[in-house]
C-alpha cells in the first residue's frame, strides 16, 4: 500500500493513474467511494432520531461538538435488511465543507484503482439512480460500485441540505 | 516590483469604517464655542489616517476629499472658523459620503466620481483652496528650490520601528515631497531623507504633530554624491522608474507621487521589511485605539467557544463516570471537581469575550436622532445609560436595525412639535433616553421617550378597520400589542421616515429571533416606554430537557410557565379535532408534539404526562411531556451547519453522556399546531 500515492497522479500518466477508494458492504454489494472524501470511520452509534426527515436520515450525532446527519444508504437503495450488526460502522464524510455519515455494513478495505479497471456502469441492474455512479471497478473476482458520494450526498433527491437559493431565510 | 496592493483593501475598509465612526462620534460632541483641542486632534488624525490609507492605495479622490475636510479641521485649531452646525453637518455628510463611496468600491470594485466631485466642491465653501492636493502648496511659491533634509526619528524604546505610526508617516512625507532613503536598525533609530519644496519649519511642524516633538530632528542634508544622482537605497531596484518621480521636474501632481510612493514603499523593500511594516501599522492603529485590544477574526473565537463547549461536555462525562464508580480515590474526586470548576470558568471567559459593550450601538443613536430632529424641526435631547453593559456581539448587531426603528418612531411619533409640546406644557425640547441593564441573568434594553404616547383611539380604530379582531373593551395593553401587526401604521401620512408600517412586526420578529421579547408600556401625553428583554448570549440557552417518547428535548425555560400533572377531565377534544386543556379558568390549546414532530402517531397520552405551559408573547398552549429530566443551561448548535432546517426544532445541543438533544422552537409549533388544526378542519368539512 505504502506505494500509493494519496495525490491523485497527474492525468497524462494514465497507465499508472491510480484512485484511492474505501470499499464497504451495503447488503450483499460492494461498494467504493473516493477515499479523500472520507474524514473518518467510526463505531455505529445511537443516534438522535430527527423529526419530520425521510426513513433513510436516521438522525443526528455529535462529532466533537458538531452535529451531523446520519444518512443510512441501505433503507434508501432500498435494502431489505438494515440490521445493526458488530460489523455495522458510520463513515464519516466531508462534502463541500459539511459533514455527514453514513452506515455501512461493514468497511472492507482501501483499494487503488487504475482508469482501466474502472468500466462504465451499464444503465441497469443496481438499486439506485446511474446518475450516482462513477463506474464499475474490478480487482479481481470482485466488482465494485463506485459511488459518486459528492453528488449523491448533495442531491436533491436526498434533500440532506438546504438548497443555495433557500439559505436565506 | 508591482505588489498586489489589493490585498491591503479590506484592511483599508475596516479602518476607514474605523475611523469615519470615530470621526462621526467626536463631531457630534464637539461644543461649537469651546471646540476641545483633543477631540479636534483626534477627528483630525482620523482623517488624516483615511487619507493616508487612500492616498497609499490610489484611492485618488478619497484622499482629496480627506485633505479637504483635513483642512476644515485645521481651521477650526486655529480658530479661523467656527464649528458652526453647518459645518458640522457638512463634515457630519462628507463622512457618509466617503463611507458610502467606499462601499461602493468594496463591493463593485468602482465609486460614484461624481459625488465625490460634488463633496469636494461643498468642502471647498469652508476654507481657502491652500494646501489643495491639486495645487503645489502655495505657502512657499512653487519656484522655490527643492532641498534635503536628513530627518532622524528615535524610535519609542521597547517597541522599535513598531511603535511607530508608518503609514501615517509615509503618507505625511508622501504629502510633503519625495522620500529618497531610509534606514533604520529596527531597534532605535530611524532616518530617513527628504526631498523637499517646504520649508524646513512647515516639515519640521508636521513631523512633529505625526511623532511628537521629541523624538525628531530634521537636519539639511547634503547628499556627498553629485546632486543630480538620487541615494541608492540598500538593495534598491534599479531606478528605472525614477523619472517617475521627479515630482517638481514634471506636471505630475502630489496624488500621483504619493501612490508610485505609496508602490515603491511596497515595491522597493524585502518581504521581510514589508512584513515588519504591516505588523508596525497595525501595531501603531492598535496603540492609537486602544492601547490594550487586539482585533480578531470572529470565526476564531467561535472555534474556540466550539472547542470549551466540547470540553465542558468531556468534563461532564468524566464527571459522570467518576460519580458512577463511586470513586473511592478522595484524590480523584477532587481532581474531577477541580476540572469541573476550572472547564466552567474557562467557559465564562471565552464567552465574555464575544461580549460588546452596549456603547458601540448606542454610539450610532445620537447622529441619527441629530438627522432626523432636524429634517422634522422637533427638538430632542438624547441621552444613553448603562452603555457599558455587555451583550453578545452578535446580538448587538442584531439589535442594530431594530433599535433604530424604534428611536425614530419615537422622535417621529412620540415627541412633538416644539409649540405643541409647549401648549401641553411641557419643555419644548424632548428628551428621549436609553438604558441597558442588567436583569436576571439577561440584558433589558429601555427606550423612553417623554412625547404624546399611543393613542389607544386611532390604534383601536385602525385595528378594527383592519379587522384584527379589536374591540372597545380590550386594556391597554392588548390594544399596543396591535402596533406589532404585520403592515399596521397609524401615520396617515406616509413619509420615508416612518408610517409606511414595515417595522413594527419586524422589529418584533428580530427580537424573538434573538430570543428576546418586547414589552410596550404607553400613556397618553406622558410619553412611551419599551423594554426589551434580551438573553445574554445567543451561544447559551437556560433550558428545562424532558422526555416525550423516550427521546430528549430542550425546551426554552423562558417561555415555560408552569407545569402540572393533568386530570383527564381537564383535556377535552373538539369537534375539529383538536384538544384543548382546562388549565384554571382558560382553555389552552394542547399542543400534540408527538404527531407535529413524527415521534408517535398514536395522541399523547394523559396518563403518567406532565404538562407545561407554555407561553410565547402572550399565545399560550399546553405541552405533554413523559418526564421533567432538569433544568440546565445548553449550549445551542447550529442543525443548519450540516443538514437542513426541521420546522418545529430551534436547533440542537449535546448533553453530558456525548449525545445529542434537540431543542423545540415553541413558536414554530403553534404554528405548525394551528396550520395542522386547519387542515383537519378543512378536511372535516
Amino acid at each position: 500500500m505504502q506505494d500509493f500515492s494519496l495525490k491523485p497522479a497527474p492525468s497524462n500518466a494514465q497507465p499508472a493513474a491510480l484512485r484511492e477508494f474505501l470499499t464497504f458492504r451495503l447488503g450483499h454489494e460492494d461498494y467504493a467511494i473516493d477515499i479523500l472524501t472520507v474524514q473518518e470511520i467510526r463505531m455505529f452509534e445511537s443516534v438522535t432520531k430527527l423529526p419530520t426527515t425521510p426513513d433513510y436520515i436516521k438522525g443526528v450525532i455529535n462529532l466533537r461538538g458538531v452535529i451531523a446527519p446520519v444518512i443510512d444508504l441501505r433503507v434508501k437503495f432500498g435494502f431489505e435488511n438494515a440490521d445493526y450488526g458488530p460489523f455495522t460502522v458510520l463513515v464519516v464524510l466531508r462534502v463541500r465543507e459539511k459533514l455527514a455519515a453514513i452506515v455501512v455494513d461493514a468497511v472492507a478495505d482501501v483499494v487503488g484503482l487504475t482508469a482501466e479497471q474502472i468500466k462504465p456502469a451499464p444503465e441497469l441492474s443496481i438499486t439506485l439512480n446511474i446518475e450516482y455512479v462513477m463506474g464499475l471497478g474490478t480487482r479481481g473476482e470482485q466488482m465494485l460500485i463506485l459511488l459518486d458520494i459528492e453528488k449523491l450526498i448533495t442531491s436533491r433527491e436526498l434533500g440532506i441540505f438546504e438548497e443555495e437559493s433557500q439559505a436565506t431565510h | 516590483m508591482a505588489v498586489d496592493l489589493t490585498r491591503f483593501l479590506p484592511m483599508f475598509f475596516e479602518e476607514t469604517e474605523e475611523h469615519l465612526a470615530n470621526m462621526e462620534t467626536q463631531l457630534l460632541r464637539l461644543d461649537p464655542n469651546a471646540p476641545d483641542a483633543e477631540a479636534l486632534h483626534s477627528i483630525f488624525r482620523a482623517a488624516h489616517s483615511v487619507k493616508g490609507n487612500s492616498a497609499l492605495l490610489g484611492a485618488a479622490r478619497f484622499s482629496e476629499v480627506m485633505h479637504r475636510i483635513e483642512g476644515i479641521l485645521d481651521r477650526i485649531r486655529k480658530e479661523q472658523l467656527k464649528p458652526e452646525t453647518d459645518v458640522i453637518n457638512l463634515l457630519l455628510e462628507a463622512c457618509d459620503v466617503v463611507r458610502e463611496q467606499g462601499a461602493r468600491l468594496k463591493d463593485k470594485g468602482e465609486c460614484d466620481n461624481a459625488a465625490l466631485d460634488a463633496l469636494y466642491e461643498q468642502l471647498n465653501r469652508f476654507g481657502p483652496a491652500e494646501g489643495s492636493l491639486h495645487a503645489v502648496p502655495s505657502l512657499p511659491p512653487p519656484i522655490r528650490r527643492s532641498e534635503r533634509f536628513r530627518i532622524e526619528v528615535d524610535l519609542p524604546s521597547g517597541q522599535g520601528i513598531t511603535g511607530l505610526p508608518l503609514a501615517n508617516l509615509y503618507a505625511e512625507l508622501g504629502s510633503l515631497g519625495r522620500l529618497e532613503d531610509l534606514q533604520t536598525d529596527g531597534v532605535t533609530s530611524l532616518s530617513l531623507i527628504l526631498l523637499t519644496v517646504q520649508a524646513p519649519d512647515s516639515v519640521r511642524e508636521k513631523l512633529h504633530t505625526l511623532l511628537g516633538t521629541q523624538s525628531v530632528r530634521v537636519t539639511a542634508y547634503v547628499p556627498p554624491v553629485k546632486e543630480s544622482a538620487p541615494l541608492a537605497p540598500p538593495g534598491a531596484a534599479p531606478a528605472s522608474s525614477a523619472d517617475e518621480f521627479g515630482l517638481f521636474s514634471q506636471e505630475s501632481s502630489l496624488t500621483q507621487t504619493t501612490e508610485v510612493l505609496g508602490e515603491r514603499r511596497f515595491g522597493r523593500r524585502s518581504a521581510d521589511h514589508e512584513a515588519t511594516n504591516i505588523m508596525g501599522r497595525r501595531a501603531t492603529d492598535r496603540v492609537q485605539l486602544d492601547r490594550a485590544s487586539i482585533r480578531v477574526n470572529v470565526d476564531k473565537l467561535d472555534r474556540l467557544l466550539n472547542l470549551v463547549g466540547e470540553l465542558v461536555i468531556a468534563q461532564s462525562m468524566l464527571n459522570e463516570t467518576a460519580t458512577r464508580n463511586r470513586a473511592q480515590d478522595a484524590r480523584l474526586r477532587d481532581s474531577v471537581a477541580y476540572v469541573g470548576r476550572q472547564t466552567r470558568e474557562l467557559q465564562e471567559a471565552v464567552m465574555a469575550i464575544r461580549l460588546l459593550p452596549m456603547d458601540s450601538l448606542f454610539s450610532r443613536m445620537p447622529r441619527l436622532v441629530r438627522d432626523l430632529a432636524k429634517r422634522l424641526g422637533k427638538e430632542v435631547e438624547l441621552n444613553a445609560q448603562g452603555g457599558e453593559t455587555e451583550l453578545d456581539k452578535e446580538m448587538i448587531e442584531k439589535l442594530a436595525d431594530p433599535i433604530m426603528h424604534l428611536v425614530r418612531n419615537s422622535l417621529d411619533h412620540g415627541i412633538e412639535a416644539p409649540t405643541q409640546r409647549a401648549a401641553a406644557g411641557k419643555a419644548p425640547v424632548g428628551k428621549i433616553q436609553l438604558r441597558a441593564t442588567h436583569q436576571a441573568g439577561g440584558v433589558v434594553i429601555e427606550i423612553l421617550d417623554d412625547g404624546a404616547g399611543f393613542d389607544r383611539r386611532k390604534i383601536l380604530a385602525k385595528a378594527l378597520e383592519r379587522g384584527l379582531g379589536a374591540h372597545a373593551g380590550m386594556s391597554d395593553e392588548e390594544v399596543w400589542q396591535f402596533v406589532f401587526a404585520p403592515g399596521f401604521t397609524t401615520a396617515d401620512e406616509v413619509s420615508d421616515i416612518s408610517g409606511r408600517g414595515v417595522g413594527m412586526d419586524v422589529v418584533k420578529r428580530n427580537i424573538r429571533a434573538l430570543g428576546g421579547h418586547i414589552e410596550v408600556r404607553s400613556r397618553p401625553g406622558e410619553g412611551t416606554h419599551i423594554a426589551i428583554r434580551l438573553p445574554l448570549t445567543l451561544a447559551i440557552l437556560d433550558g428545562m430537557s424532558v422526555e416525550i417518547a423516550g427521546e430528549t428535548f430542550i425546551v426554552p425555560l423562558s417561555l415555560i410557565g408552569e407545569a402540572f400533572l393533568p386530570q383527564n377531565y381537564q383535556i377535552k377534544t373538539i369537534t375539529t379535532g383538536a384538544r384543548v386543556v382546562q388549565v384554571r379558568d382558560a382553555y389552552l390549546p394542547l399542543l400534540s408534539t408527538e404527531q407535529l414532530l413524527g415521534l408517535s402517531s398514536r395522541p399523547a397520552s394523559v396518563q403518567n404526562a406532565i404538562a407545561i405551559v407554555v407561553d410565547v408573547d402572550g399565545r399560550r398552549a399546553v405541552l405533554l411531556v413523559d418526564q421533567l429530566l432538569g433544568q440546565q443551561q445548553v449550549v445551542i448548535k447550529s442543525l443548519e451547519s450540516n443538514y437542513r432546517r426541521i420546522p418545529g426544532v430551534a436547533g440542537a445541543t449535546v448533553l453530558g453522556n456525548g449525545r445529542v438533544a434537540l431543542i423545540l422552537d415553541i413558536n414554530a409549533l403553534l404554528h405548525l399546531e394551528a396550520a395542522a388544526s386547519t387542515v383537519q378542519v378543512a378536511g372535516a368539512a
